[in-house]
């Protein structure tokens, strides 16, 4: 069964598809890992990174979307999930040698709108809302974890508000990597996504939980390196566990958005980031959940 | 020799730190790969004066856009003052606040770090005092927001 990472932030902006993206392809190419992103925000960026405008579009006109995905299957037993992945995503070539690989369940910009369709389908079914909501939630989780059997990793970019979609795969997590940059607004931030992805209502209690024990773990992103910057890593290190690594604002980072049809090696697609994503990759995926166990 | 003063973080200051350390030909390979990582862990910021030898191959880190002309020999990001309030206790960050003298340099530290005191306050002390409430409030302010 696949590690399940999720990539999560509440706020917007913080690079959530880009870490995603960047690691799938580092985990593919220098780990052998079979890897299998989902796209669960409807900004679609992974999808368009993974795979570009027009692969994407055609997986839309194919109903080949994660809405296709739940709606399809929400009420049907388990079958065949597999007809919903692109299996050659990304732009990164991998060693002949190796299983490695990255793929797709791509984006749809209409998830919102499915899984209000979903909710409401059962809902007129009389069932008390709240019941309804945590079934919703529970289906989603176990239609994402059907996919764990074919693949060593599974990423979910998460979106930033918190819908049925995300709540699941935020459930189903073994491990939640979130990126934040180093401002006022990004320490609550991080405070709010802490408790719900520890579980937990007030930040006493969250307290409670031991760095090492906690699911999640903090990434500094798109750095400029300046004092203000560190002191406020300093500050939220006090309440949260952060990783050591650091993702530098760099325009070789920008660039990587651009898929494209010819692959090229992890040196030529990220340049002058490379070391950055050597280093977390190494941190994050160095071992099989290695920060999961480690905290 | 005329000196000045640069200030390294991040990349550079490690890159610093490790060379400092390893031209102490005395420590052996172990004890000079953890002195230096430990340092690299433990420090965030190094004041390092320009003709020291060790400098020749570091990188300083360009002046913060943001920090005043004035203030180049001032780190208004020391003594991080939420970190020394919720850690040591508001006594602890006023010493280490009491280690800078001017007045200029106590409002510059607020703005920084965007602790909001009021422009008319003239005396070092009640610049601190006004400095250390102003964390406390933030850290008041954050803690409410996640209950």
């Amino acid at each position: 069964m696949a590690e399940f990472l999720a990539i999560a932030n509440r706020k917007g902006g913080v690079g959530k598809s880009t870490i995603a993206v960047m690691l799938a392809h580092a985990a593919a190419a220098w780990s052998g890992r079979r890897v299998l992103v989902m796209d669960l925000d409807t900004q679609c960026n992974a999808s368009l990174m993974l795979v570009g405008g027009e692969g994407w579009s055609k997986a839309r006109r194919a109903g080949k979307t994660i809405s296709d995905y739940f709606y399809d299957r929400f009420d049907k037993v388990a079958e065949d999930e597999s007809e919903y992945v692109l299996k050659q995503a990304g732009d990164v070539t991998h060693p002949r040698s190796s299983k490695g690989h990255v793929a797709l369940l791509p984006g749809s910009l209409l998830l919102e709108d499915v899984q209000g369709t979903l909710f409401l389908k059962q809902a007129k079914a009389g069932k008390d809302p709240d019941q309804v909501a945590l079934d919703t939630r529970t289906r989603m989780k176990r239609l994402l974890k059907h996919f764990g059997m074919d693949y060593d990793l599974v990423i979910l970019d998460c979106p930033p508000g918190l819908s049925f979609a995300a709540l699941a795969a935020l459930d189903l997590a073994d491990k939640v990597i979130v990126p934040f940059r180093p401002d006022y607004v990004s320490e609550f931030a991080l405070d709010r996504v802490s408790l719900l992805i520890e579980r937990v209502d007030t930040a006493d209690d969250l307290a409670d939980i031991p760095f090492a024990k906690r699911r999640y773990v903090c990434l500094p992103n798109y750095l400029r390196n300046t004092g203000r910057e560190t002191m406020l890593i300093d500050q939220m290190a006090l309440d949260h566990p952060m990783l050591k690594s650091r993702v530098p604002l760099l325009d070789s980072v920008a660039r990587a958005f651009d898929w494209d049809e010819t692959k090229k090696s992890m040196e030529q697609k990220y340049g002058d980031a490379l070391p950055h994503l050597r280093a977390l990759h190494d941190e994050v995926l160095g071992a099989p959940l290695a920060l999961a166990k480690a905290g | 020799m005329a000196k000045s003063v640069n200030s390294l973080s991040g990349v550079a200051k490690d890159a610093y730190l490790r060379q400092v350390v390893a031209s102490e030909s005395d420590l052996g390979t172990d004890a000079t790969e953890r002195l230096a990582e430990r340092l690299q862990a433990e420090i965030s910021r190094v004041w390092v004066r320009t003709s020291a030898p060790a400098m020749a191959d570091a990188h300083p880190e360009p002046p913060e856009s943001d920090a005043p002309a004035s203030a180049t020999d001032f780190d208004p990001f020391t003594p991080n003052v939420i970190v020394v309030v919720r850690t040591a206790g508001r006594d602890k960050a006023l010493a280490a606040l009491g280690q800078i003298a001017a007045a200029e340099n106590l409002r510059v530290l607020a703005k920084h770090q965007q602790l909001g005191i009021d422009a008319d306050l003239a005396e070092p002390d009640e610049i601190r005092a006004a400095i250390i409430a102003a964390a406390e409030r933030r850290i008041a302010n954050r803690r409410a927001a996640a209950s």
